[in-house]
């Protein structure tokens, strides 16, 4: 008896004392990323990044009109009120997100050439070719070539929110953001460092792109190439391509005011994309309710499976510009300003509806939510800016010409009739298509900014126009971020 | 000498042959509450005559005609002689005997002499909290006990509260003591997340014995990695010796809402709108205007909607309590049912639960003990959604609703849109049609249970095991009816889970006591503990029928989700005690732990303490001193630890992000394919966090235990702080788990209880503590002086970093603050803000008073705490001047209205930025919605009557108790908001949360019946 109680009890006190466990959700980065499936994710996970709602799941797709004279606040909830009347730090997320995406951008360019060509499980060269075969190396050049798109993208909208373009600078101030071209694995990494110059930032981000256009292949090789059923189906258009670094390039070109290579840049664009013609003025509304708008050539997907049940009425794009479904929001509509823009016959001001249901103001139908409880997925890069940045390049380049053939493309598909001005006041004609085109996209602020110029405000908002000069042009860096690393410079003016 | 001549008379009758007998009886009571005391030895003085209670205290003896006296005497209490007379009944009570204060404390893994102690302990009785509506033990010892300080974090039926021992030692860790029950180390995982909720719910208040607080080193480093944050060790009830016994208790009462907001009516919220509208230059009339969307203060048929009244209200509240206990020479056992009813303050939320306990202990042999603490509860609660600004919070949602807007269609019945003007307010979510229609139950079975075997080897040589568990499987069930406009078609998700977390330990103990002079005891062991939890969350969206709510009917297919994570800790301990002639103690604890939190170069840490006792008032020179009972001072000083931190912090880990984190509300996916990332940077250099505490405390009883206390002087120092520092967010991280960083917390308790009337029966005690604490940051990594605008060196850990407000510009009715340079500005920069106010109290406690007579006895306790400020952010939806679309308080009407016009309240202007100028002041609050949260709260008064025995035994019944009492009922406080108590839940964001539940007032009557 006594034994028998002894022996429970010593065997229950030392019953399977370890103290192993196992983090089952998660491995260590050599080990997630030492195939290419796992390359892959993590460069998806880049995208996933870009529509988190302090990017292009919302923010990014309204504050370039907030802060411009496109909106005007329906409802008072507090959204957007003072990118509005421009106040500041309501900018507050977008420098986190950005830098999340370049971190899976970086830990993909790092681990990616350390990958075994031959033991990738992917088709290895001595398979018999063919002339669309995905080799090995090619799937790894078009995998890098994604995270270097990615890269680049988080890079450009940190510059067009933080930071001077380079030759429009306000007293000299040409501070770009910080550059991080390596993964962060252990805290040595997130050292503090200082913000390169704007010219560094866009050299960064040119070699990038540069890369991409040639590390990447066209949609069509895409499509008629054996990428491997193993690692999913390549969707061109929610995944970057040679054409979209192409078009993300002539953007970058663009803003550094390089309007020949600008217009160079968009015009390889396009020709890889074939014969893409804007959407005509008769499917011009009917466009933003397909489920991919046909004009996108980089667009973000987003699926019901992204959203709880509330994302849509708390975060979405429909929410905030339309009150069609419960629970909606319904904070802004167009300006009065941005309705008196555009000409008569213009197929793009027949998306803003008025009627009792939407309280009598301009609602901007461009988010339709499509998808269903309020989900859409998010255009970034259409057809129709490869044309206007033809245009406004050879415009500023002095071909009026050739600024005329691609300006009329969007006009002769818009209602309009094709334009015959020339100089300055084809120049102005064009920078009013960008405001039309793109409103409620998020372009308009950042195309005055970039440009140098004030920044006109709507009367309902109460406020004066911003002059370029004044600190406001530029966003606050986060403060507690300025306040945590002593080598990170704030803005003028915070 | 008439004297000595009746004695001599008395001596002689007493020998006479024609002395008569005949019988006494009595009852012996316990002094101290009044229960019955088996047992007792009863002796006629000068004789062998005597006897022995019985279990309700009943006594029958054989004494001479004369009388004579009768001793009462039994361990632990004070023999007391009480002279016969000529009565046949003699009732006694018999007092606690405080020269001998033979009182043991459970410490850890053993028993300890209290009178011997080194350390510090506070104690509470079961009796204190028994029958108190609460639903678990933390919210019955609140204010009870000398440095602790607990707070409710929730109002809600069954909700949780923070504990916190000596002060807040972790900046970033949890604070959370280690709680143990019956030798099962609790989990602080496992709750249900439909409402605020809490761990220690699954045990009944009424089958804890007593719970006792291990605060510093000496009593409490034994164990070792989880000491830091102080031990509750929690014994239930066991059974006695002696005839079973049955008590029944019912009770029954109310909970109301306390102190809430004055709101507007629908003629004041339309009053105040309209002039916002004016004065931003906005129309009133029109599609858009203010009339339109608000409605028109002059109308007469304006809607008038009182939500507040529609969704606060009267709960009602029910317990039951059944326990059978007895036991013969080798069994005894202690069997009991509870069942309570609690419904909240908010319509629907209710807390249901059921328990069942048995204790058992069994001794087979003379040297074997065997004992089961078996409990199972089953707890359902019917949540309500709190702490948050969510429109679908019935407490933010019922204050800020428009009166303007009703929640019903004209026909009375079914929900209107809300709002009416369908501006969009709250989502259009109508929160009464929420509150009503959305489905938050969450249901949990749990048990916590421990099996123990003890075996004597030699006498005063034992071995001990322990098998212990705390286990729970619960489900959630969250419905979003189709029939609420923005959940079209329904959502339903279910939660199970599972939680798991069982400890083993074998103890050898050895006590021995050699001549009179030295007593040694020591003991050592080994334990392990491991935790697992792990659950599923499926959902699914579009149901054909709001009462369909089983996954099945859902048409949409959502990603099911699912978490587990584990830990495991292993120690080896000892502690040496000796002590000297009953006076002089000297002891040492030595623990050294082991845990899978940390990286394996740093997974072992050893912590250890020792202390010092000395009890002045054995010594030959004191004893002179007759009216000092007791005199002992003490001091102790140890290392102890904490590793309360995430379980894997120290892997780097790349995965898919969980549902919940940043920007992956459900699938982490994308075009189809599934995501990888950077989830958490590792550090495999992470450690324990170390607290070293330093104890020096005095015990005292005086005048014969009339008056008895102690004083206590800590100072721990918890430094290797598990801290999260902020890595520059441009790295993509945001913060990473390193050992930096000290924090010191230091007080002073006092504990005093007294008599202070006793006379003819009535009897007046008082027992009060009061800890003072003062909190302070010593330092932090790479000896920075500040992290950002929320850790400051110098000051406490938890503060309120605010723009100073300066009122009304009476100009223009433009809030204006005081900027750094002390000049008045409209809006502020970084540098203009500072520290206004820590959030933690520096003094906290409690005071009762306790009245008895012939069975009445009335308890009035107060709790109280202060020298903390508080930020009540409900203000920033309802004190807006109605610049916003939210219902304001009747205040708002203070308004600014013209020149001249002095106030607090600004200007109405729609939209709340009056030339581009945030009236709430953005970036940072200000000192305008910033109060002082001290109170004094009567946290309860009791009033209960034991019927006579001569009543009660008529009906053959042993106890008959009834009572009524109350909870909050009345707090005195300067706090700006609904309750000063529950300000503390959103701690770690700097300010007080939004839309907190706060508590009510709890009235009950009750009835217990004992057989």
């Amino acid at each position: 008896m006594k034994k028998i109680f002894l022996t429970i009890l010593l065997a229950s006190a030392f019953y399977s004392c370890d103290l192993d466990t196992v983090n089952q959700a998660a491995l260590s980065p050599a080990l997630a990323l030492d195939n290419a499936a796992g390359v892959q994710s993590t460069v998806l996970s880049g995208y996933r990044r870009m529509h988190e709602f302090a990017f292009y799941g919302q923010e990014a797709n309204l504050h370039g009109d907030a802060f411009a004279d496109n909106i005007e606040i329906v409802n008072r909830t507090g959204r957007y009120e003072q990118e509005w009347i421009n106040g500041i730090g309501v900018f507050a997320n977008r420098w986190a997100v950005c830098y999340r995406a370049i971190l899976d951008a970086n830990y993909v360019l790092k681990y990616l050439p350390l990958l075994d060509t031959v033991n990738t499980r992917l088709v290895p060269k001595t398979t018999p070719a063919t002339a669309t075969s995905f080799w090995a190396d090619d799937i790894l050049a078009q995998l890098e070539g994604e995270a270097r798109f990615i890269r680049a993208f988080a890079y450009m909208e940190l510059l067009r929110v933080y930071a001077y373009e380079p030759g429009r600078e306000v007293n000299g101030f040409n501070l770009g953001v910080i550059i991080r071209d390596t993964p962060t694995e252990t805290v040595s990494d997130a050292d503090f460092r200082t913000r390169s110059t704007n010219l560094e930032c866009y050299e960064f981000v040119e070699d990038d792109l540069l890369a991409a256009t040639t590390l990447m292949k066209t949609p069509a090789q895409i499509a008629a190439g054996s990428w491997p059923a193993a690692l999913g189906a390549y969707n061109t258009t929610f995944r970057a391509t040679r054409a979209t670094a192409h078009a993300l390039l002539a953007r970058l070109y663009l803003y550094w005011g390089r309007y020949a290579d600008a217009d160079t840049q968009a015009t390889t664009a396009l020709t890889i994309l074939g014969n893409p013609l804007p959407v005509t003025a008769a499917n011009f509304a009917g466009s933003w309710s397909a489920t991919v708008h046909p004009e996108s050539i980089f667009e973000l997907e987003i699926r019901p499976t992204d959203w709880s049940g509330v994302s849509g009425p708390n975060d979405s794009m429909h929410s905030i510009t339309q009150n069609a479904l419960g629970g909606a929001q319904y904070v802004m509509c167009a300006s009065a300003e941005l309705l008196a823009a555009h000409e008569a016959g213009d197929v793009r001001r027949n998306v803003y509806v008025t009627s009792a249901a939407t309280l009598s103001k301009p609602q901007v139908r461009k988010w339709q939510g499509e998808k269903g409880a309020f989900v859409e997925n998010v255009p970034v890069i259409r057809r129709s800016e490869l044309y206007l940045i033809q245009a406004e390049s050879r415009a500023r380049t002095n071909n009026d010409a050739g600024a005329q053939t691609a300006v009329n493309t969007i006009r002769t598909n818009r209602g309009l009739a094709a334009t015959t001005l020339t100089s300055n006041a084809l120049i102005d004609l064009i920078m009013n298509e960008r405001r039309l085109e793109f409103a409620f996209e998020g372009h308009r602020f950042f195309d005055l900014k970039r440009l140098g110029r004030d920044i006109p405000k709507t009367v309902a908002s109460g406020v004066n126009t911003l002059p370029y000069t004044d600190f406001r042009i530029l966003q606050q860096i986060p403060p507690d971020q300025v306040v945590l690393n002593s080598l990170l410079d704030q803005n003028p003016g915070y | 000498m008439r004297r000595i001549l009746l004695m001599a008379l008395a001596v002689l009758l007493a020998f006479n042959s024609w002395a008569q007998e005949r019988t006494v009886t009595g009852r012996v009571t316990s002094a101290e509450d009044g229960s019955a005391l088996p047992g007792v030895n009863v002796v006629l003085k000068g004789t062998t005559t005597g006897t022995v209670t019985d279990v309700e205290g009943n006594y029958k003896i054989s004494v001479p005609s004369d009388g004579g006296t009768l001793v009462f005497s039994f361990i632990g209490l004070t023999t007391t002689e009480i002279g016969i007379g000529s009565r046949s009944v003699v009732d006694i009570q018999l007092a606690a005997d405080v020269t001998q204060l033979s009182e043991v404390v459970v410490t850890g893994y053993g028993i300890q002499d209290k009178r011997t102690l080194t350390g510090s302990v506070a104690s509470v009785k079961g009796d204190v909290f028994k029958n108190l509506p609460v639903q678990s033990v933390d919210r019955g010892i609140q204010g009870r006990l000398a440095g602790v300080q607990i707070a409710a974090a929730s109002g809600a039926p069954g909700g949780a509260l923070n504990v916190r021992v000596r002060g807040i030692g972790s900046v970033n860790g949890s604070n959370d003591p280690l709680w143990i029950v019956d030798g099962v180390q609790l989990t602080r995982f496992g709750q249900s997340t439909q409402g605020s909720s809490n761990p220690l719910a699954s045990i009944n208040p009424n089958d804890i014995e007593n719970v006792e607080v291990l605060k510093d080193a000496s009593t409490a480093a034994i164990y070792g990695a989880q000491a830091a944050n102080g031990v509750i060790v929690v014994t239930t009830k066991k059974g006695k010796k002696g005839k079973s016994n049955l008590e029944v208790s019912v009770q029954t009462g109310a909970v109301q809402p306390l102190n809430l907001y004055d709101m507007m009516n629908g003629q004041q919220f339309a009053e105040i709108k309209a002039e916002a509208y004016q004065n931003a230059g906005l129309p009133l009339t029109g599609p858009t205007g203010a009339f339109t969307v608000f409605g028109d203060p002059n109308d007469g048929n304006l809607t008038n909607f009182d939500w507040v009244d529609a969704i606060f209200r009267t709960g009602r509240l029910n317990t039951y309590d059944i326990s059978l206990s007895g036991g013969d020479e080798k069994t005894s056992f202690l069997m009991s049912l509870s069942y309570q009813k609690q419904e909240g303050q908010i319509i629907m939320n209710d807390w249901q639960r059921g328990t069942a306990r048995l204790n058992l202990t069994h001794k087979p042999t003379k040297k074997l003990t065997m004992g089961a603490n078996l409990s199972i509860a089953y707890q359902r609660t019917f949540g309500s959604i709190a702490n948050g600004n969510f429109v679908n919070s019935p407490f933010v949602a019922a204050f800020s609703a428009q009166p303007t807007s009703g929640a019903f269609l004209s026909d009375g019945k079914n929900y209107a849109p809300y709002p009416n003007s369908g501006s969009g307010h709250l989502f259009s979510y109508n929160i009464l049609q929420g509150v009503n229609e959305e489905v938050r139950l969450g249901r949990t079975p749990q048990t916590v249970s421990s099996f123990n075997i003890d075996y004597e080897i030699i006498p005063g040589l034992n071995i001990r095991g322990l098998a212990a568990v705390d286990a729970s499987f619960g489900t959630d069930n969250n419905q979003r009816p189709g029939s609420i406009p923005v959940f079209a078609g329904g959502q339903m998700s279910v939660t199970s889970r599972r939680t798991i977390a069982y400890n083993t330990n074998a103890v050898l103990s050895y006590n021995k006591k050699f001549g009179q002079i030295h007593s040694i005891s020591a003991l050592g062991g080994f334990e392990y503990r491991k935790e697992e939890r792990g659950g599923v969350t499926a959902s699914q969206f579009t149901f054909p029928n709001v009462a369909l709510r089983l996954l099945t009917s859902g048409a949409t297919a959502r990603p099911a989700t699912e978490f587990f994570f584990d830990n495991a800790r292993q120690g080896f301990f000892g502690q040496v005690k000796y002590t000297l002639k009953d006076r002089y103690s000297v002891d040492a604890t030595l623990r050294r732990d082991g845990s899978s939190r940390f990286g394996s170069s740093n997974q072992y840490g050893t912590f250890y303490a020792a202390g010092l006792g000395y009890i002045l008032s054995e010594e030959s020179f004191m004893k002179s001193l007759t009216w000092l009972d007791n005199l002992k001072v003490r001091g102790s000083y140890g290392v102890v630890g904490n590793s309360e931190i995430a379980d894997y912090d120290w892997f780097t880990a790349f995965g898919s992000p969980a549902a919940g984190s940043a920007g992956i509300p459900a699938g982490a996916q994308y075009a189809g394919i599934s995501i990888l990332r950077l989830l958490t940077l590792g550090n495999d250099r992470i450690g324990w966090e170390e607290e070293t505490q330093v104890n020096a405390g005095v015990d005292f009883s005086l005048f014969g235990g009339r008056l008895s206390g102690s004083v206590d002087y800590y100072r721990n120092t918890t430094g290797n702080q598990l801290f999260n520092i902020d890595l520059p967010t441009d790295s993509g991280v945001g913060s990473v788990r390193g050992n930096v960083g000290e924090v010191l917390n230091t007080g002073i308790e006092v504990e005093l209880s007294g008599v202070v009337l006793d006379r003819s029966g009535f009897k007046w005690t008082m027992n009060g503590n009061i800890a003072t604490l003062k909190n302070e940051l010593l330092s932090l990594p790479n000896n920075a002086r500040r992290i950002g605008n929320t850790l400051i060196v110098g000051e406490p850990i938890q503060f309120l970093y605010l723009f100073d407000f300066a009122g009304i510009n009476p100009a223009n009715g433009k809030a204006m603050i005081r900027d750094a340079s002390g000049n008045l500005a409209y809006q502020g920069l970084e540098a203009d803000a500072a520290v206004r106010g820590s959030l933690i109290p520096t003094y906290f406690g409690g005071l009762s008073n306790n009245f008895s007579y012939k069975g009445i006895n009335l308890e009035v306790f107060f709790q109280f705490q202060g020298g903390n400020k508080a930020f009540n952010s409900d203000f920033y939806n309802l004190y807006d001047a109605g610049s916003g679309a939210d219902n304001q308080l009747v205040s708002q009407l203070n308004r600014w209205q013209q020149p001249g016009d002095i106030t607090n309240v600004p200007r109405s202007f729609q939209g709340g930025s009056i030339d581009a100028q945030d009236q709430q002041f953005g970036t940072f609050g200000s000192t305008q919605f910033m109060s002082d949260a001290s109170y004094l709260r009567l946290k309860q008064v009791t009033l209960s009557y034991n019927l006579p025995m001569s009543i009660v035994s008529k009906v053959r019944l042993s106890k008959i108790n009834v009572f009524v009492q109350a909870l909050n009922l009345w707090t005195l406080t300067n706090y700006a908001g609904i309750d000063p108590e529950v300000v503390t839940n959103n701690q770690s964001t700097g300010v007080s949360g939004f839309g907190v539940y706060p508590v009510g007032r709890q009235i009950m009557a009750g009835l217990t019946v004992g057989f």
